[in-house]
């Protein structure tokens, strides 16, 4: 180590010692400073102690100190006071001495406090002490801390409050008393109704005396009755008392105290032989008689379930009570008495009252003198016055305000007269309807009021009539409307009763038989229209028969008219009924048909005579026919005679002429076949239609007429034919002839044929005869049809064939065509209907 | 200044730079103390600032350096000394938050006339603590010292940072970030 270094620890060193003497020094100082202050702090401590423990002896207020383990750490002479202890009675150690009822008490009271740093607990608590004394206290209590800061006690300063407390309760209850008898008082003075004032009366007696039953009773024609009651005895939420009692003076317990006059406490009612049982039995009762002139006027009565449960206190207040407020009882007494007929006199009035201010009758009442005692609301609507403007109208004579209020009608004057007329005649008038300027309509009813058979008041009553008024104008208007219609049509009705009295008719009915409204109405319709009264008597049984009260026929009649002409009317009736449905009636609907009829009849009778003279026609067509016929056979035969007797010395040109005689003959005898057959299709008509088997009578027509030509000609058919309705002969005739015509005309150059087909229409079935043959030049088509015409010379055509058959199928109701082109062929239509 | 921070301080001094260094600083530092320093009693703050400016200047070391390793040297001896005051903590955060409010508290009982730095606590999370520090001395870097040994103290590792944006009034005022890592 060198020099240096021993020098610096020296220095190093030097320092430390140095310091551990300023340490040393220190330190001494402190633990000196100490010592003194512990001294000085002892003596304080133990003075303090000494003042504290002479403070808590003499402290006015009882004082614990309790550990938490109910240990009594401290007490002081007020302490053993509290708790009743004599002197020569030790004090207990821990707070489980005490009664065990107190000990619970307490214990659970301090259970629930909670105690925040440093701050004081007061609480209120009574008990009973060893003495049997009992005790009102207040505790004020806090924590107590040691030296760690630890809670390990609670102090208890408790301060007997027992005199204040009864002082307190005393004061509490004469204030309670006086705020009660306040309360009733006002209210029993003030208020008018005694029947509301029972019944807060009761209710606040109730709560004075802490029960939930307390009854109202006054004395009426010797009964005691119920007037208001609290609790069980109300109804739910109204004022009605369930089981009104009414008690004799001398029953019950009530009724007792209404005789001796005295009010009196019933301490347990099982013992009492009166006591009547209300709504449930209650072993206390208070009861008070309200006297008034030494009378008993009413009863307050209160019963409680507890037994002995009122104070005589109690009794004084009642007795207090009803002395203050007799004088106010016996006067709404006579209110009472007088209170059901006046409540029926106001529910009267007011449902008057009611109707007189609702707004659909605006009233006026005028006095007698003629000035106005009251007017509704809706009479001041009606005339567009304000509400607020009653008061005026209110006394105001009643002309001055007729003049006010004219302007208002469109008959001012009237209005004014009217009214004067009404007033004078003092009789009832009802529903006049005045007009006013405004458009409305308004009915007015008048009524005098008497009064013990004198005048009292006139009743003006108006109304807005304006709708049913207008509405009543256009029923008006759509009744003229149809009555118009009605007239003005050609049908004539006839209104009746179930009697057969005619109850109206129209203009036409009036023309159609002559005779005027005022001769027709009430007669009985049959008496004066029917020509012929049995056919009637049908109608009317016929309509008998049917439902009574719904019927509807249709008859021919006979009608006589007034100037005795017997027409024929067609005539429908049917009921009537009122809008309660019963039938009141009927009407009948009558057309004159007598023109009518007649045009009928003629038509009928030509008919039938030119059914015969075409009968005739036919006949001698037939006749001539038939006639001419024979005579030309003659001379077919002669001619033929002649020329078989002289052919060999006859020229050509005599045996030529002699041919065409023979061809003429021919010719003429088709013609005569022809004319006939055409007579017969009339009488054919006769013949009535039935259902054909088409094919089978093609068939046999073909096989009968060109079987034998089936190599040159063929007959094209259909695998069917439709069934159809005709006449036979007459459908034969149709095909026969159109086959005819195909195969007359063929074409003998082609491999000739004639098809036939139908096609099956909505209506009717039409049919297609269809040929190759030669055609019809355009020429001759107008042709086709007519009478006697031939487009060719041939002598197997009459010309008469297609002419017949156009007639058959238009007068069956189809029709007939054709289709032709020269060279090509032709096609005939025609159609059948269904 | 309490005289604890005079004998750490020169223990800081003999054991970084050896005994000679604390014999020259005392000698050249024109102390009225003498460098006789005993715990209990109080020295003038100037002395300290002599020697560390001594210090620094024979030893090349920035002050705010010094300072701080020599908060870092004190740590053990205050935890050492006081552990009753510190034993209820269980992280850095919790007891950095608790200077104010509960440790310098105790320091009081200990010594009624320290003059005891403010720890204004800003914002407080598990992780995250922001504190403004105020000291009428420039101990600043000595008050990170003691925080970054707190952190190791609890075996915690993390961050001391002076908010640099932090502006205040009093200039005095430094404020702190002590962030945890995770």
């Amino acid at each position: 180590m060198s020099q240096g270094e021993i020098e610096i620890l020296k220095r190093a060193l030097k320092r430390e010692r140095k310091a551990k003497e300023d340490a040393e020094l220190f330190v001494e100082q402190r633990i000196f400073e100490l010592y003194t202050e512990n001294l000085s702090l002892n003596k304080k401590f133990k003075s303090q102690s000494e003042f504290q423990q002479i403070l808590i002896e003499n402290l006015v207020d009882a004082l614990f100190v309790v550990d938490f383990k109910g240990n009594i750490i401290q007490s002081n002479k007020e302490a053993r006071k509290l708790i009743g202890l004599n002197s020569d009675e030790v004090f207990p150690q821990s707070i489980k001495e005490f009664k065990s009822k107190n000990y619970k008490e307490i214990t659970s009271l301090f259970k629930n406090v909670n105690f925040k740093k440093n701050s004081e607990i007061s609480l209120k608590w009574s008990f009973t002490n060893r003495k049997n004394e009992k005790k009102v206290v207040m505790i004020k209590s806090r924590l107590l801390h040691n030296f760690t800061g630890k809670a390990h006690a609670i102090q208890a300063i408790v301060r007997d409050i027992t005199t204040e407390h009864q002082l307190d309760l005393q004061l509490q209850q004469r204030y309670e008393n006086q705020k009660f008898e306040a309360l009733i008082l006002k209210e029993f003075l003030v208020e008018n109704d005694l029947i509301e004032n029972s019944w807060s009366l009761v209710n606040h007696i109730a709560r004075y005396l802490k029960t939930d039953d307390c009854v109202f009773y006054t004395l009426i024609d010797d009964k005691l009755i119920q007037i208001a009651a609290t609790g069980n005895k109300i109804k739910y939420n109204t004022t009605q008392i369930i089981n009104k009692l009414k008690i004799p003076v001398d029953q019950g317990i009530v009724g007792y105290v209404a005789r001796s006059k005295k009010g009196i406490i019933t301490k347990n009612t099982r013992q009492s032989k009166v006591y009547i049982k209300d709504d449930a039995t209650r072993l206390s009762e208070i009861t008070v008689p309200i006297i008034l002139d030494n009378k008993v006027i009413g009863v307050i009565d209160s019963e409680h379930p507890e037994e002995n449960y009122y104070k005589q206190e109690q009794l004084d207040f009642l007795t207090n009570i009803s002395n203050s407020i007799a004088l106010r009882v016996k006067a709404s007494i006579i209110e009472i008495e007088k209170d059901i007929q006046n409540r029926e006199l106001i529910i009267t009035k007011n449902r008057l009252e009611l109707i007189f201010n609702s707004d659909h009758n605006a009233e006026v009442v005028e006095s007698s003198d003629g000035s106005i005692l009251d007017l509704g609301n809706a009479f001041l609507k009606l005339f567009n016055i304000p509400l607020e403007q009653k008061k005026v109208f209110i006394g105001m004579s009643c002309s001055t305000a007729r003049e006010n209020l004219k302007s208002f009608f469109v008959n001012e004057e009237q209005f004014v007269t009217r009214i004067e007329e009404l007033i004078k005649n003092q009789q009832p008038i009802l529903q006049e309807v005045l007009e006013l300027k405004d458009g409305r309509f308004v009915s007015r009813d008048f009524m005098p009021v008497l009064f013990n058979g004198k005048l009292d008041c006139f009743v003006w009553r108006y109304r807005d009539v304006t709708l049913s008024v207008n509405y009543e104008k256009s029923i008006e208007f759509e009744k003229s409307k149809y009555k118009r219609i009605i007239d003005n049509m050609n049908l004539g009705l006839l209104e009746v009763d179930n009697d057969d009295n005619i109850l109206s008719v129209n203009k036409s009915l009036m023309d159609m038989s002559g005779y005027s409204n005022k001769e027709l109405f009430g007669v009985k319709a049959k008496d004066l229209l029917l020509a012929d009264e049995s056919a009637l008597n049908d109608v009317f049984k016929h309509s008998r028969d049917k439902n009574k009260d719904d019927y509807s026929v249709l008859f021919e009649l006979d009608i006589k008219t007034k100037d005795g002409t017997i027409r024929k009317w067609l005539t429908s009736g049917s009921a009537i009924q009122d809008i309660n449905g019963n039938s009141y009636g009927s009407v009948w609907v009558n057309l004159d048909i007598t023109e009518l009829k007649n045009l009928i009849e003629k038509n009928e009778k030509l008919i039938e005579n030119l059914t015969d003279s075409n009968e005739e026609l036919s006949h001698y067509a037939h006749l001539v026919s038939h006639d001419l016929k024979t005579p030309l056979r003659t001379i077919s035969t002669f001619i033929n005679w002649i020329y078989e007797d002289n052919v060999d010395s006859l020229n050509e040109e005599s045996i030529n002429h002699i041919k065409t005689i023979e061809d003429t003959i021919v010719d003429m005898d088709k013609l005569i076949s022809s004319t006939l057959q055409f007579a017969e299709i009339r009488s054919a008509e006769g013949n009535k239609n039935i259902l054909i088997n088409l094919s089978e009578t093609i068939n046999s027509l073909i096989n009968n007429n060109f079987l034998h030509f089936k190599n040159e000609f063929e007959v094209r058919l259909p695998k069917t034919f439709p069934d159809i309705e005709y006449n036979e002969v007459q459908i034969k005739q149709i095909f026969q002839n159109l086959i005819d015509n195909s195969f007359k005309y063929r074409d003998k150059k082609k491999s000739s044929y004639v098809d036939i087909s139908f096609e099956d229409k909505s209506d009717h079935i039409l049919f297609k005869i269809k040929d190759n043959g030669i055609g019809i030049d355009d020429s001759h088509h107008h042709m086709v049809f007519t009478i006697f015409k031939k487009m060719n010379k041939r002598t197997d055509s009459s010309g008469v064939g297609l002419w017949i058959i156009k007639k058959i199928i238009e007068n069956a109701g189809g029709k007939i065509w054709f289709e032709s082109t020269l060279g090509i062929g032709t096609t005939f239509y025609f159609t059948v209907k269904k | 200044m309490k005289g604890f921070v005079f004998t750490n301080f020169l223990d800081f001094v003999e054991q970084s730079f050896g005994l000679e260094m604390v014999d020259q600083m005392i000698a050249n530092s024109n102390l009225k103390s003498e460098g006789i320093y005993t715990a209990f009693n109080s020295y003038e703050f100037g002395e300290l600032q002599s020697m560390l400016t001594y210090v620094c200047s024979k030893s090349g070391l920035k002050p705010e350096v010094a300072l701080e390793e020599f908060g870092k040297f004190v740590f053990p001896y205050l935890i050492g000394k006081h552990s009753y005051i510190i034993e209820d903590y269980k992280d850095p955060i919790e007891l950095i938050a608790g200077i104010e409010n509960h440790i310098h508290i105790e320091v009081k009982k200990l010594y009624e006339d320290a003059e005891l730095p403010t720890f204004t606590l800003v914002e407080k999370t598990d992780k995250q603590l922001i504190i403004i520090y105020q000291s009428k001395r420039g101990l600043t870097y000595f008050a990170i010292g003691l925080m970054k040994q707190t952190l190791k103290h609890f075996k915690v590792k993390g961050i001391v940072a002076i908010d640099e944006s932090f502006n205040p009034k009093n200039s005095n005022a430094v404020k702190f970030t002590v962030t945890l890592e995770d």
